[in-house]
């Protein structure tokens, strides 16, 4: 049974709209969730938590509707929302006395331990701690009441390299017993090279592909070539394409090119070509003009 | 749950210092003054609530955490039910003080009298109808349900005071200072205190449906 699913999730703004969003997550699972900013991660992560309130679509949790079950349900999440500061004038320690009286598995031994590790001093105020240091207040108190699924908005922006590692290190001890799975957002693509199982890739608010992470790479090529290479046909079945004088590079679907391309490079991309590739404008390059005598 | 929401506001939303708002119950030692107006600065305190709302992204942060989401304006009418029972509850020796230490009738509203407390509670029961609702249906937008919310139960509470101590036939009956009519003014402010009670709860229901169908 799938820990989250997500089904026909439609939310329209006056300039933006998420559209039939559908993806769902196993136990046992890291899923990233990718986009650029403002292509409907973090709306799609309040919808799910009934943050918001969406037209259409349905969520369930552990083969529950959650907003029949809310209750019961947002105890088995964790969620964090990246850097907001909540009270930021409030200590964390006052923070966390009132968020631990909401979850019966609370498990002060295991927050103490999360407060050790990323070296937070409970006596700050909120708005005294680095943005990265503010992630990681974040996370101790999504992990510290045992969630099953934990739900986290941008969790390793802010965060110094070493931080990122062992953060993304501690994901996969997580899941490690099959039974928790978590879903993060984030636009920065090494963090999924490096932990992610399955990929659920959003732009423009669609779903563009939600797959594991081996097959969400090899649905596409990168191919790459003199200028003279470029046919028309060619062009035809790229999603995106950068030319410059030397030659071209662009993405396309394996399926869609055909089995031998004399003198061009066909390699295998990497997530962020696949996210580049297809965000790529068709507008006119943006030519700069600095002020000369 | 509503107690943890309810502990959560006294804990963290609730600043000491508005506790200062309550010794504005030592208003009713002026001799002549529309009382009323005394009860009113508990809107003031709402008003300090909802705006460190605002900065510290209170909504957001309860909604994240174990609950429904229309626990949370159920939890809020309930805070906001105890600070309008701490005002009354501060003011009462300040009433009794008024009565032992003045003789002469309050000529420009009604005296500190148990029919008075009635109309501080219908007072109370306006304002929660109106702002709250009106609140959790906007989100974001605190100033107009709090200026509305806060005017009309006041004009009304005025009108009804002006109207008790004009009538001679109301004057006699809920303007007494002595025990004779106390059937009467004990009458009006069970009115007053069912009226609160019941345009609360109804004020937490209908914030509860307005606050499903609100983006956070």
């Amino acid at each position: 049974m799938a820990l989250l699913t997500v089904e026909g999730l439609n939310k329209s703004y006056p300039a933006f709209s998420l559209k039939d969003v559908s993806f769902s997550l196993e136990p046992g699972y890291i899923m990233g969730f990718v986009g650029r900013n403002g292509s409907g991660k973090t709306t799609t992560l309040k919808a799910i938590m009934n943050l918001i309130h969406p037209q259409s679509g349905t969520i369930t949790i552990l083969g529950q509707d959650f907003r029949t079950h809310e209750l019961d349900l947002k105890e088995r999440i964790g969620f964090g929302l990246g850097d907001v500061p909540f009270y930021p004038k409030r200590t964390l320690a006052a923070i966390t006395a009132v968020v631990a009286r909401f979850y019966t598995t609370w498990d002060a031994g295991l927050y103490a331990r999360l407060v050790r590790q990323f070296g937070l001093d409970v006596t700050k105020k909120v708005d005294q701690l680095s943005a990265g240091m503010k992630v990681k207040y974040s996370l101790a108190l999504a992990m510290s009441h045992h969630a099953q699924l934990l739900i986290l908005d941008e969790p390793t922006s802010g965060l110094d390299p070493v931080s990122r590692d062992d953060l993304l290190y501690m994901f996969r001890s997580i899941i490690e017993s099959g039974e928790a799975s978590i879903l993060f957002s984030t636009h920065i693509t090494s963090d999924l090279e490096k932990c992610a199982d399955f990929i659920t890739y959003i732009r423009d608010g669609s779903i563009v592909a939600s797959r594991d992470k081996d097959s969400f790479v090899d649905a596409y090529r990168l191919v790459k070539g003199p200028k003279s290479a470029l046919t028309p046909n060619l062009r035809a079945t790229l999603i995106g394409c950068r030319e410059t004088s030397l030659g071209f590079t662009g993405l396309a679907l394996t399926q869609d090119l055909p089995p031998s391309l004399p003198g061009i490079i066909v390699e295998t991309p990497d997530i962020e070509s696949v996210m580049v590739y297809h965000e790529m404008t068709t507008e006119e390059p943006f030519v700069y003009t600095p002020i000369s005598d | 749950m509503l107690k943890n929401l309810v502990a959560k506001d006294f804990a963290l939303s609730l600043h000491p210092a508005m506790s200062i708002w309550l010794l504005m119950g030592a208003l009713l030692l002026i001799p002549t003054w529309p009382y009323y107006i005394a009860f009113a600065y508990v809107f003031l305190n709402v008003m300090l609530l909802y705006q460190m709302d605002r900065v510290n992204q209170d909504l957001l942060f309860t909604a994240m955490l174990p609950g429904r989401k229309r626990d949370i304006p159920a939890a809020r009418t309930t805070t906001v039910c105890i600070m309008e029972l701490a005002f009354v509850a501060v003011s009462i020796p300040f009433a009794i003080g008024w009565n032992f230490l003045y003789t002469a009738e309050n000529p420009i509203s009604m005296n500190l009298n148990v029919a008075f407390y009635g109309t501080v509670f219908l007072m109370y029961a306006l304002f929660n109808a109106i702002f709250l609702p009106w609140f959790y249906r906007s989100l974001y937008s605190f100033l107009a349900p709090l200026l509305v919310g806060s005017l009309v139960p006041v004009f009304v509470v005025a009108g009804l005071n002006t109207l008790v101590i004009v009538v001679p036939a109301l004057d006699g009956l809920f303007n007494d200072r002595g025990l004779g009519h106390l059937g009467y003014q004990v009458l009006a402010l069970g009115v007053g205190v069912l009226a609160w009670l019941g345009a609360s709860l109804w004020a937490s229901a209908r914030s509860g449906a307005n606050i499903e169908k609100a983006d956070l």
